[in-house]
C-alpha cells in the first residue's frame, strides 16, 4: 500500500522512510516495517504442518507477512506473524463449535468407519504479539534472543491507553494493515487475524484483531492494542490492552435490532450474518458490560542500555473463563448504525 | 441440436457485450435463463463429456481472470470447456461471470458444461456476495432469483471419456456407483446434508476413511475411499475444485484425486496461481497455470486510505 505521505511532514516529525523500497519508516529510535506477501506455497505449508504438528491450517496463511516494530537501541522487537499466532491456536486448542447443519447430520446414517475430526477449525488464538531481543555483538554478529531469555515480559499496570489523544487528527505518517491468516470456514463464516498500525509524529498505535463469525452460531472478537508515546522519559513505554468478547447468535437474536436494520433485511438472518463483518464488530464493541469482557493494561519499558528493565506482565485468560454461557443478560447499549 | 439452431444473432451480441464485462438487462437475463433451463434439464446428473476438453475450477466472480482463462485456454467454442462450479460470490463481477457462462452454454450447449458448485445456492449467495451484487447492479433481487432458480438445474457431476469423474466437492458415503448419482432428483436447493450436499461440499484428506469435519457437518474422504470408488467405477481420476490451492492444482491420494482452482490471486490478495486442466484427444493431461489478468478499474484492495482506527 503506497500511502502518499508529505515528505515535509515526515521531516518535521524527524522520521524517514525505510530504504530499499521497504515499507515503513524510522522514527524516534523505532524502525517500523510491514511486509505483505502471498499465502504460503504448498511446500512451505507442508513444512508448517510438520512444525505445528497439525494437518489443518487456515486456507490462507500469509506466512511471510508481518509487522515489526523494532526499538533500535535496545534491540527489542515487537512483531506479529502468523506462525506464532498459530502456535497459540494449537496450544489453546478450543473445542470445535458446531455449525447449525450439524443438528441434521446427527440423524444421518453413518458409514461403518468414520472418524470425527477434532481440532479448532476457527483458528481462535490467544496471540497478542511476539517479542524478541536482537543484539548486535561484534563477535557473533547478530543474535536473536527470544522472549524469556532476558525475562522480557509485560507488567501489570494501572495506566490506560489514551484514547482521547489517539482520536485527535494528528497526521498519519505511516499506516498499514497486514492480514496474518484468514479462513472461510468452508463457507460457514469467517476467521480473520489482522494487524493494523498507524504512526503519528507523537506516537505509534496498533491493533491486532482476531475476528470470528460462525454463521448462525457465534461471533468472537479478540483485540490487542499497543500504544507507545515518543519521548516520554528516558525509556519508551508500551501500553498493551487486550480485550476479548464473544456472543452467540441466539443471544443476539433475542435482542431487538433497530428497525432501520430490519427493513433492509428481507432475509433477516442471512443478511445480518453477511453484515456482521462490518457491523458485528461495532455491535460487539457495545455489548457491555454484561459481556465476558477482559481488559488489561500492561506496559513494557525498554532500557536503552540493552539490559532490559521490564515491568513484565503476561496476560492469560484460561479457556474456561471464555466458555459461553447462554447468558440472557446481554443487551445492546447502542444499536443504531448506518446500513449504507 | 434443436436449441442450437435457434437464431443466434442476439445471443452473439449479448456474448460480445458480456465479454466486455457489461451485464445484460433483467429481461435479457430472464429470456436467457429460460433457454438455459430447457438445455440443462435435459442433462444428466453425470453428464457425459468427450475429449478434448479443458477442465476448470472455481471462478468466484473474478471476471477479468475468466477472460484471461479464455485467452489462455482458447475461446469457446474453439476449445471445449467443463467448469466445476462456484462462478459467483467473493469477486466483484459475479453477475457478468455467471451470465457469460450461461450465455455460452445456451449458444454452444455441446461445447461447454457447467456444473453446480456449493455457491450456486440461494442460501450461500445471500451471505457471500452474489445477492448483494444483484441488488447493487439491478436495484432489486429479481436477477438473483432468476439465477438461483436456474442453479437448481445445473448438473452435479460430469464424466470425461468414462474415466475422469468431475465434480465440485467430492465423494459421499451414500454413493458407491455413478448410477447412484444418476438416480437422484437434483432439481432443488442444495440440502444441508445427504449425498447431493456431499458431492458439492466434501474434501479429500490425508486421513484414511471417512472423516466428519469438526464443524459437525461435512465429510472428508481418504485415499482408500478414492481408490475404492475409482476401482468400482472404472475411473482413472477424480477432478474436483472447491478448495484454494496455491499452485492452481494439487494432487492428492497418489494421483487418484486432483483439485483444480481457477481464480488467480483469490479475493484479490492471496497471490495464488490459477490453473486449468487440458485433456486432449489422446486423453493425456496438461495443467496450464496462469496469473491474474492485468486489472482495469477494479478496486485495489491493497490500497487503503489510512484510517484513524482505535
Amino acid at each position: 500500500m503506497e500511502v502518499e505521505v508529505d515528505e515535509k511532514e515526515l521531516k518535521a516529525a524527524g522520521a524517514e522512510p525505510l530504504p530499499d523500497g521497504r515499507r515503513g519508516l524510522r522514527i524516534h529510535g523505532w524502525e517500523i516495517e510491514t511486509r505483505k506477501l502471498s499465502i504460503l506455497t504448498s511446500s512451505n505449508l507442508q513444512l508448517w504442518e510438520e512444525k505445528l504438528q497439525t494437518s489443518h491450517l487456515p486456507e490462507m496463511v500469509f506466512g511471510e507477512s508481518c509487522l515489526i516494530l523494532k526499538h533500535v537501541d535496545s534491540g527489542t522487537k515487537i512483531h506479529f506473524n502468523a506462525f506464532d499466532a498459530l502456535t497459540g491456536w494449537k496450544q489453546e486448542a478450543l473445542r470445535p463449535v458446531e455449525v447449525p447443519a450439524a443438528a441434521k447430520w446427527k440423524f444421518r446414517s453413518k458409514p461403518s468407519e468414520q472418524v470425527i475430526l477434532d481440532y479448532d477449525y476457527t483458528f481462535t488464538t490467544p496471540y497478542c504479539g511476539s517479542e524478541t531481543i536482537e543484539i548486535d555483538t561484534e563477535k557473533h554478529g547478530r543474535e536473536e534472543i527470544s522472549q524469556g531469555t532476558y525475562g522480557l515480559h509485560w507488567d501489570n499496570c494501572e495506566e490506560k491507553i489514551d484514547v482521547v489523544s489517539l482520536a485527535s487528527k494528528e497526521p498519519i505518517l505511516f499506516y498499514d494493515e497486514v492480514v496474518l491468516y484468514e479462513d472461510e470456514l468452508a463457507d460457514n463464516g469467517v476467521s480473520l487475524l489482522t494487524v493494523k498500525v498507524r504512526v503519528m509524529p507523537s506516537c505509534w498505535f496498533l491493533l491486532l484483531r482476531f475476528w470470528l463469525r460462525v454463521d448462525g452460531v457465534l461471533m468472537r472478537l479478540r483485540d490487542t492494542r499497543m500504544h507507545c508515546v515518543f519521548g516520554v522519559g528516558e525509556n519508551p513505554i508500551i501500553l498493551r490492552e487486550s480485550c476479548w468478547r464473544e456472543a452467540t447468535f441466539q443471544v443476539l437474536s433475542s435482542v431487538s435490532f433497530s428497525s432501520s436494520c430490519m427493513c433492509v433485511c428481507p432475509f433477516a438472518c442471512c443478511k445480518i450474518m453477511s453484515f456482521f463483518d462490518q457491523v458485528g464488530i461495532i455491535i460487539l464493541l457495545f455489548l457491555v458490560p454484561f459481556f465476558r469482557k477482559f481488559v488489561t493494561c500492561a506496559r513494557l519499558d525498554l532500557d536503552s542500555k540493552r539490559c532490559l528493565c521490564i515491568y513484565g506482565f503476561y496476560y492469560f485468560v484460561s479457556t474456561k473463563m471464555l466458555r459461553l454461557n447462554s447468558s440472557k443478560k446481554i443487551r445492546f447499549l447502542v444499536i443504531s448504525f448506518d446500513i449504507q | 441440436m434443436g436449441v442450437n439452431s435457434l437464431p443466434c444473432n442476439d445471443l452473439d451480441e449479448q456474448i460480445a457485450q458480456l465479454m466486455e464485462c457489461k451485464p445484460l438487462s433483467e429481461q435479457q437475463v430472464r429470456a436467457l435463463c429460460e433457454k438455459a433451463k430447457e438445455i440443462l434439464m435435459e442433462e444428466s446428473n453425470v453428464q457425459p463429456v468427450e475429449s478434448p476438453v479443458t477442465i476448470c475450477g472455481d471462478i468466484h466472480g473474478q471476471f477479468h481472470d475468466l477472460a484471461e482463462l479464455f485467452r489462455i485456454g482458447g475461446k469457446c467454442p474453439d476449445t471445449n470447456y467443463l467448469f466445476m462450479g462456484d462462478y459467483v460470490d467473493r469477486g466483484y463481477y459475479s453477475v457478468e461471470t455467471v451470465t457469460l457462462l450461461v450465455a455460452l452454454k445456451v449458444r454452444y450447449s455441446q461445447r461447454i458444461t457447467i456444473l453446480r458448485g456449493n455457491h450456486e445456492s440461494r442460501q450461500i449467495t445471500q451471505v457471500y456476495g452474489f445477492y448483494d451484487e444483484c441488488l447493487r447492479k439491478y436495484g432489486n433481487a429479481n436477477v438473483w432469483k432468476i439465477f438461483t432458480d436456474l442453479f437448481d438445474y445445473f448438473p452435479l457431476t460430469a464424466l470425461v471419456e468414462s474415466e475422469i469423474f468431475c465434480l465440485h466437492g467430492g465423494l459421499s458415503p451414500s454413493i458407491e456407483t455413478l448410477d447412484n448419482v444418476r438416480n437422484f432428483d437434483r432439481v432443488q436447493e442444495v440440502p444441508h446434508e445427504g449425498p447431493m450436499c456431499d458431492l458439492l461440499w466434501s474434501d479429500p484428506d490425508d486421513r484414511c476413511g471417512w472423516g466428519i469435519s469438526p464443524r459437525g457437518a461435512g465429510y472428508t474422504f481418504g485415499q482408500d475411499i478414492s481408490e475404492q470408488f475409482n476401482h468400482t467405477n472404472n475411473l482413472k481420476l477424480i477432478a474436483r475444485a472447491h478448495q484454494l490451492v496455491m499452485d492452481g492444482f494439487n494432487w492428492a491420494h497418489e494421483q487418484k484425486v486432483v483439485t483444480i482452482f481457477s481464480a488467480p490471486n483469490y479475493c484479490y490478495r492471496c497471490g495464488n496461481m490459477a490453473s486449468i486442466l487440458e485433456v486432449d484427444d489422446c486423453r493425456s493431461h496438461t495443467f496450464i497455470q496462469f496469473e491474474p489478468a492485468p486489472r482495469r478499474g477494479e478496486p485495489d484492495v491493497t490500497r487503503r486510505t489510512p484510517d484513524y482506527f482505535l
